[in-house]
């Protein structure tokens, strides 16, 4: 396998889009990622576009075969993947392989999606598609419920807190209010976070992200081209990509996420690192226990400390590891298909020094996105090349 | 209290994997003859949260529990739970009715 780098990033702020067609916010992100590597357009090889619930939103699909014509992109592969919130990351992951097989010596991800314009009715019932509604969506539950079902037994077997959770989203709120392209950052008070409006108990309105539209993209090359590059490039240790139960009823533990566990694993040894070495992590936070969840099932956190960590402020940004300081999904948003790539370009910034909410002396860098009910994950780790 | 009703699993010809779900064919062995077997339907709640934001076909029963329940056979099922104050995580419960094909959970107290 060759050695991948990050040549360019791109991205639209996440929010409310109503003025912009889906595919307008693809270009836009990719064309901004293309300009910032320097590479000619016809070196690129092959296109991935990470999106998930255009058909039923927009009624629009072929949407990487779109984005790419309106690139003036070479007549190469354009592929559109989906795997519901994780779907951006899966993209990247495919990028990756695309270069490291050899395929090609340059290949564009973006990932985006468009909700806000959807009613309340119709964004449920499209993101409930990345459910098993065979099984699991029969009973009625939704996803918010999956992680009420997850919070209480992360409480009944570790005493987690209402006001631990809540340290999450004051967190992330306030990270937030420094990231420009964030939705709605917010500074909170542990008192409004446990008056918002019950969601699925105990989940709560503030524990939740918001719908949003955005797109993000990275142009990935081997590393033997990077040179002629004109920004930092960010080497690409590790992008895996595993499967989880694909109902919930499937999961042993409603406490952690199979999938996530294993991705993790498997990015620690194809990056030859360790937990203890990544300093800044961007992972899913589609609700506030989630993050607490993840960062256990990435290892940055003792097993059943990730409260505690959290209400100690040990994944602030100048914590033992910083966690989500874009804000995350809770404040930056979550365009489902855009998260995976947003997440790689918020961490790329970290790496190159240039983030408006830099974690100092930031070397190392992990993402994590998470599809479906745990059915879908892709980790990556990111390292600045001279570091 | 009547007895719990009873929750339709399929029992794989083949190997004798017993699955909660409907399946084309047999995870464990690829398999693709079954024989519909029953279970009683009481367990313990591992889990349960109080929907109140419903998707559009469920609307009507907001507000509603769902719960996870593992049986005593060993599988895991997703279904409803009716009478949950006060309840809490390893409570025993009973399915009291199917809804469709899902379970409709109850406290045994």
């Amino acid at each position: 396998m060759r050695e991948v780098v990050i040549a360019g990033v791109g991205s639209t702020a996440f929010g409310k889009h109503s003025d912009r067609s889906i595919e307008s916010l693809a270009v836009s992100a990719a064309a901004q990622a293309i300009a910032e590597s320097g590479i000619d357009r016809q070196r690129i090889g092959a296109l991935y576009l990470g999106n998930f619930i255009s058909g039923p939103l927009n009624g629009k699909e072929v949407l990487a075969g779109i984005v790419g014509d309106q690139l003036g992109l070479p007549n190469i592969p354009c592929t559109k993947v989906e795997g519901a919130c994780a779907s951006g990351g899966i993209a990247f992951r495919h990028a990756w392989i695309a270069i490291a097989s050899g395929m090609c010596d340059a290949a564009l991800v973006v990932g985006v999606e468009t909700m806000t314009h959807g009613s309340t009715s119709q964004v449920t019932a499209a993101l409930n598609c990345a459910m098993d509604n065979e099984n699991d969506g029969k009973s009625g539950l939704t996803f918010p419920g999956l992680f009420g079902l997850a919070w209480r037994v992360h409480a009944e077997r570790y005493g987690t807190t209402r006001d631990q959770v809540s340290a999450v989203v004051r967190k992330n709120k306030g990270n937030g209010l420094l990231n420009p392209l964030a939705q709605m950052g917010k500074s909170l008070t542990d008192e409004q976070i446990a008056s918002s409006a019950m969601i699925c108990d105990p989940l709560q309105l503030y524990d939740c992200c918001p719908a949003s539209d955005g797109a993000a993209a990275v142009l990935l090359v081997a590393k033997s081209i990077a040179k002629e590059t004109s920004s930092v490039p960010i080497d690409v240790l590790a992008a895996i990509q595993t499967r989880g139960s694909a109902r919930i009823a499937g999961h042993p533990d409603l406490g952690t996420f199979d999938a996530t566990v294993s991705a993790a694993e498997r990015a620690y040894a194809q990056s030859g690192l360790k937990a203890s070495d990544i300093d800044v992590v961007e992972l899913h936070d589609c609700f506030s226990i989630a993050e607490i969840i993840d960062s256990e099932d990435l290892g940055l956190v003792p097993r059943g400390e990730g409260a505690i960590w959290a209400a100690e402020g040990r994944t602030g940004n100048g914590g033992d590891v910083a966690i989500n300081p874009s804000g995350g999904l809770l404040s930056k948003g979550h365009p489902v298909g855009a998260t995976g790539v947003g997440q790689i370009y918020e961490i790329v910034h970290q790496l190159r020094g240039t983030h408006p909410n830099q974690v100092r002396g930031a070397r190392v860098g992990m993402t994590h996105n998470l599809g479906g009910t745990g059915v879908a994950c892709s980790v990556s780790i990111l390292r600045r090349s001279d570091a | 209290m009547n007895a719990p009703v009873l929750i339709a699993m399929q029992k794989c010809r083949r190997c004798g994997t017993v699955d909660s779900l409907t399946r084309t064919v047999c995870s464990t062995c690829l398999g693709d003859a079954f024989d519909a077997i029953d279970v009683a339907g009481s367990g313990t709640l591992v889990s349960w949260t109080t929907i109140r934001r419903a998707p559009t076909q469920f609307r009507d029963d907001v507000p509603y529990d769902v719960c996870i329940v593992d049986l005593p056979s060993g599988h895991r099922v997703t279904g409803r739970l009716t009478d949950s104050d006060g309840i809490a995580v390893g409570a025993a419960v009973a399915a009291t009715e199917l809804r469709g094909d899902t379970p409709i959970f109850s406290p045994l107290r």
